[in-house]
């Protein structure tokens, strides 16, 4: 007997399986190759803050209108007939190129149109403990001074890797169906497991290593060999053989996952039906089972301006990547088939290459026009991120996947890293980000601006959010987790907390009051 | 019978146990003969006579009930079940670090004893884990094999005849309750089947989540058969006792006590828990329960610096070992020393698992309980674990300290601090002063005093120990004027308030030796237990009278006689005999 036939009840019936494949119910709505152009157009927001950025004093709406250079406007490089809006390189961008002149961001009309590129150099950070700010410590610099929190145990200030992976995890409980993973892979010389960036951490504080070979990931818990690849297509009815029993080529963790949710809730009623039970007890198995099913059922609500429905099917478009030698294209294709194979929804990359931090950056940022070629790796990946992903077309919308997958990643171009003797006073935590998609849930429209209640400028000054955390912040909020909560030197800190926070909390009013508009963000 | 659940008989039994005075098992290892309230499956439940003196009061405490594992729980199970090899799976350790505890948060962790999203999330990613280890892993399953009491050579078929035996032995003996037979055959049949369809190590990885997601696996099952007394059964006391006095599930010789219900008489409860005690798992347990008792949570990574530790990381380790030192510590007291409440605080012993304790102590490092050489290290209030407590800007944490010992070791009451707290020192302070003169300064005046004046002389007493807990006879601070440091004497003595009386201590060493001798010690003690095994709020005693005075007035029997026990602070066990006391109250059989 098929289990697996046309029964309505399919999608959840697999989701409490633990399947990560999804089913070919929205096969209408799939579009072709590339995106279908959607009636309401977005422009979507692509944040990459580069080195020194992590340490505070710029909110986004000085980042992304180009007024961080003494809030000086025309210091913006923008394109407004194309709407297009990009914050240049460096604190002189009239001498440095800019981050929409590179790659994919110059030739791409439809890039051109619908994105905004916020991105910056600061000039003016803060030193804290040299640059290095983990987010535990106080910092002097520029006149000025503050307190990070103390006791904060995953601060958003300061170092942005773990708190950028954390967010990862964090967002991934909203998106994903069980089975479904984070596709975490990174390397400094792409392919090549030589310069792996392994110093993050997950929402628990676990130390995850970011995989550097492209065949590794293939071979590893998200692809299977390819066997999840598979699986998806059978259950899109793209192949015919074997019987598309999800079972049988599920892995042996998940299969006993699937199989002992299922055994257990069929068990529920048999055990509350024990007349003896007091009300207490039987409260406590309610909580227990309705957990549990919590625990398999096919999708979580959808973070707010989300699609609905989505995060559940698996694209016609779904098959194996054909893995070339190490370089980035190979990385996006294991992106694309990630994504399109509906087997995550969120990933983490490492991008940009490595340049000596103070002989190039530094001086890059001070407005030497020949160091620009470093700033241009750089914006060509992110690029090649964010067409890949204008070029996915989620079948369970017909959009593409710019709206419904986030990329979020840690920019490695540059950074001064201790352990290669270039700068000893950063760490791999200094990494400077940059996040690509998740526009359905962030065009809000809002940043998250907890300290906006102080107002104007360098809010972020004496207090313990900078723009690093302003932009988590806003990211955490348009995902439904918890805001961030600020508790003073002697609290509870603020960030992500984890022990309740992907379950997830409305804002307080006070913290609504606490956003403030994105400039040039389309509200939709 | 299955008996009825709710408290309607509660009365009723309450009542026999206050005409017939309050039964349990205090006092010597023999069982009692009166005050029976009957018996179960034929066995009489011998009891103790009630010492002179103890009042029950009203029950006032949370009942037994179905309720989720502590992290705690989980890991030992984990360990006990699957052993070393799947404990120690970098996978498994992730997931034990995302089960919710308390003990992190300065409570018990019995207050988390419930079922959460976040437990569940862990959980279920722990068997995913678990199962996978099961089947990829030989001697995962030779330590499933070894739990149940079956041998297999570490079969995957769970189908054939020994195969079978292996599962449903597994599936009866991780549950806390008993499992009906018709969920075995439902278990064992759904084995059958998808091992038909599938390979037989998935369906072998199928069974064991099938049985560790069941709620009387995931969960502790404590929802008991009563007999026509209220007593409960025996898988239920079994269980009960081993999760108490172990955090783990029952092992094979408490099993065969629970198969021919002899632990349903006194005098095998008894031995199997003095037995359980003496365990590896016991001795866990006890270590743990102490270091949730004496609250050394709070216990800071003192900062690296130079000639003490060098990085974050051994800072953190040392934390970690004085943490750890006093749950060793009590061990080896109730266990191998069969020592009192007065033997523990006036302890001599050490256990200097990093060097930095060791040079402290003036020891050989080691993981074992040694006596410590250092003179001034008599007293549990001398180890680190006490006096690494951060810093009070230039100053020691001195009220701090004596917060400390004024909350977890006699169970005070401290109010709440007030919304508006004058920091300000007079303009007549002098400009050197040492930490214990800046705080009497600071805190022994206004609205400050009340509160002050009953926990400083505690922290005073601890002067001589730096925050890396080093024993100063100088203390170096700073001139408030000029920032210079300045070499300052300290002084130890002072008068503590304990049992109503002020009583002179000459130092920490001496003020340990008071505290372990007092009834308001013995008094917390009994409350500090009954806490650790139901969870609930934190009591504090009541200032009236005598040790049985000091408990609230409607403290349950089982902590009577627990603090009865160990009244005879001479005596040889009473720790062990408090403990045991507890477990073996008619309360205990019966909630």
């Amino acid at each position: 007997m098929n289990h697996w036939s046309n029964d309505p009840s399919r999608r959840r019936i697999l989701a409490q399986l633990g399947v990560g494949a999804a089913l070919p119910f929205l096969g209408s709505l799939v579009g072709g190759k590339r995106a279908v152009a959607a009636p309401k157009r977005l422009t979507r927001l692509v944040v990459v803050s580069q080195a020194h950025m992590s340490l505070g004093y710029h909110r986004i709406p000085e980042f992304c209108n180009g007024a961080w250079g003494n809030a000086d406007p025309s210091r913006l490089k923008a394109n407004t007939a194309l709407g297009l809006r990009v914050a240049a390189f460096g604190t002189e961008p009239a001498k440095l190129g800019s981050f929409y002149g590179q790659g994919l961001l110059k030739s791409s009309a439809r890039l051109q149109k619908e994105m905004m590129v916020c991105n910056g150099l600061g000039a003016t950070y803060q030193h804290a403990r040299g640059h290095l700010s983990d987010g535990n410590g106080e910092w002097t610099g520029g006149n000025q001074s503050g307190k990070f929190n103390l006791g904060a145990r995953y601060p958003l200030s300061g170092s942005v890797h773990e708190p950028m992976i954390t967010m990862d995890q964090l967002i991934a409980k909203k998106l994903h169906m069980p089975g479904q993973r984070i596709l975490f892979m990174g390397s400094g010389v792409w392919g090549d497991s030589s310069a792996n960036t392994n110093e993050s951490v997950n929402a628990s504080g676990t130390p995850q290593t970011l995989i550097g070979r492209t065949n590794d990931i293939f071979n590893g818990p998200i692809f299977d060999a390819g066997k999840k690849i598979t699986q998806a297509q059978q259950m899109r009815g793209m192949t015919t053989s074997p019987v598309g029993d999800p079972k049988a080529t599920m892995s042996a963790e998940d299969f006993a996952a699937s199989v002992g949710l299922a055994f257990n809730q069929g068990e529920r009623q048999r055990l509350l039906a024990d007349a003896s039970l007091s009300s207490s007890d039987r409260n406590t198995l309610n909580q227990y089972y309705d957990l549990l099913a919590e625990a398999s059922k096919s999708s979580v609500t959808p973070p707010p301006g989300a699609p609905s429905g989505s995060g559940s099917a698996a694209s016609s478009e779904c098959k194996a990547p054909e893995l070339g030698p190490a370089e980035f294209g190979s990385y996006l294709k294991l992106l694309a088939s990630a994504f399109l194979c509906d087997l995550s929804k969120v990933a983490f990359i490492s991008v940009g290459a490595a340049y000596d931090h103070n002989s190039e950056w530094h001086v890059g940022a001070d407005g030497d026009a020949s160091k620009v070629g470093m700033y241009n790796v750089l914006a060509d990946q992110v690029a090649k991120v964010a067409d890949l992903l204008a070029t996915l077309t989620d079948p369970a919308t017909g959009r593409d996947m710019l709206e419904t997958t986030l990329v979020l990643g840690i920019t490695n171009s540059s950074m001064a890293l201790k352990t290669d003797d270039r700068d000893p006073s950063h760490e791999m935590g200094d990494y400077s980000y940059f996040s690509v998609g998740g526009s359905a849930a962030l065009n809000t429209g809002f940043m998250y601006d907890a300290m906006g209640v102080n107002g104007g400028k360098r809010t972020a000054i004496n207090g313990p959010i900078p723009t690093v955390n302003q932009y988590l912040q806003t990211i955490g909020a348009a995902y439904g987790l918890t805001p961030a909560e600020w508790a003073g030197t002697t609290g509870k800190g603020f960030g992500p907390w984890l022990s309740n926070t992907w379950k997830g909390r409305s804002l307080r009013v006070d913290d609504m009051a606490r956003t403030t508009p994105i400039p040039g963000l389309l509200v939709t | 019978m299955r008996s009825l659940h709710s408290w309607s008989l509660f009365p009723i039994i309450l009542a026999s146990i206050v005409v017939h005075g309050c039964t349990g098992g205090a006092g010597g290892d023999g069982p009692g003969s009166d005050g029976a309230p009957g018996g179960a499956g034929g066995n009489e439940l011998p009891t103790a006579p009630i010492p002179e003196g103890v009042r029950c009061g009203e029950r006032n405490r949370p009942a037994w009930q179905l309720s989720g594992h502590t992290a705690f729980e989980v890991q030992t199970i984990v360990e006990q079940v699957f052993g070393t090899a799947a404990a120690s799976d970098p996978q498994v350790r992730s997931m034990f670090a995302n089960l919710p505890t308390e003990l992190r948060s300065k409570g018990f962790d019995t207050e988390n004893h419930k079922v959460s999203q976040q437990f569940i999330d862990a959980y279920v990613g722990l068997v995913r884990r678990l199962a996978g280890l099961a089947i990829e892993n030989k001697p995962v399953r030779d330590a499933i094999e070894s739990f149940v009491g079956v041998s297999c050579g570490g079969t995957l078929d769970l189908d054939t005849g020994c195969g079978i035996n292996v599962a449903k032995a597994f599936a009866r003996h991780v549950a806390s309750a008993s499992v009906p037979d018709d969920e075995l055959e439902r278990l064992t049949s759904q084995y059958a089947e998808n091992k038909s369809k599938y390979q037989s190590s998935k369906a072998y990885a199928g069974f064991v989540a099938s049985v560790l997601l069941g709620a009387r696996s995931a969960l502790r099952f404590d929802v008991a058969e009563r007999d026509a007394s209220g007593v409960v059964d025996a898988k239920t006391m079994g269980v009960r006792l081993s999760m108490v006095l172990t955090g783990g599930l029952p092992d094979r010789d408490l099993r065969e006590a629970i198969d021919d219900q002899s632990i349903l008489q006194d005098e095998t409860l008894r031995r199997q828990a003095k037995r359980l005690l003496a365990t590896g798992a016991g001795r866990k347990w006890l270590g743990h329960f102490a270091q949730q008792w004496l609250n050394v949570a709070l216990v800071k990574s003192p900062p690296p610096r130079t000639g003490y530790v060098a990085t974050d990381d051994e800072s953190v380790q040392v934390a970690q070992a004085a943490r750890e030192e006093v749950g060793k510590i009590f061990a080896n007291t109730v266990v191998d020393k069969r020592g009192s409440l007065a033997d523990f605080y006036a302890t001599d012993d050490v256990s200097p698992s990093h060097a930095w304790l060791a040079k402290l102590y003036q020891t050989e490092q080691s993981g074992d309980v040694v006596r410590a050489k250092a003179s001034s290290r008599h007293g549990l209030l001398t180890r680190a674990a006490f006096n690494l407590y951060g810093t009070y800007g230039d100053y020691l944490p001195l009220a701090h300290r004596g917060y400390g010992v004024k909350i977890t070791m006699l169970c005070g009451s401290i109010g709440a601090l007030p919304d508006m707290i004058d920091k300000t020192l007079p303009e007549s302070s002098p400009d050197v002063m040492s930490s214990r003169e800046y705080f009497a300064t600071l805190t022994e005046r206004g609205s400050c005093l009340g509160c002050h004046a009953a926990m400083n002389p505690f922290g005073f007493a601890q002067s001589a120990y730096s925050v890396t807990g080093e024993y100063l006879t100088k203390e170096v601070v700073k001139n408030r004027r000029t920032k210079e440091s300045v070499s300052v004497d300290v002084a130890q003595d002072g008068r503590i308030g304990l049992d109503r009386a002020d009583v002179s201590v000459a130092n920490a060493g001496d003020m340990s030796d008071a505290i372990g001798a007092s009834e308001e010690a013995r008094a917390c003690f009994a409350l500090r237990l009954d806490q650790a095994v139901l969870g609930g709020p934190r009591g504090v005693i009541e200032e009236e009278g005598g040790v049985d005075d000091f408990l609230p007035k409607d403290t349950s029997c089982s902590v009577r006689l627990a603090a009865h026990a160990l009244n005879q602070s001479s005596d040889e066990g009473a720790l062990q005999n408090a403990i045991l006391a507890y477990v073996t109250s008619l309360e205990f059989k019966m909630q």
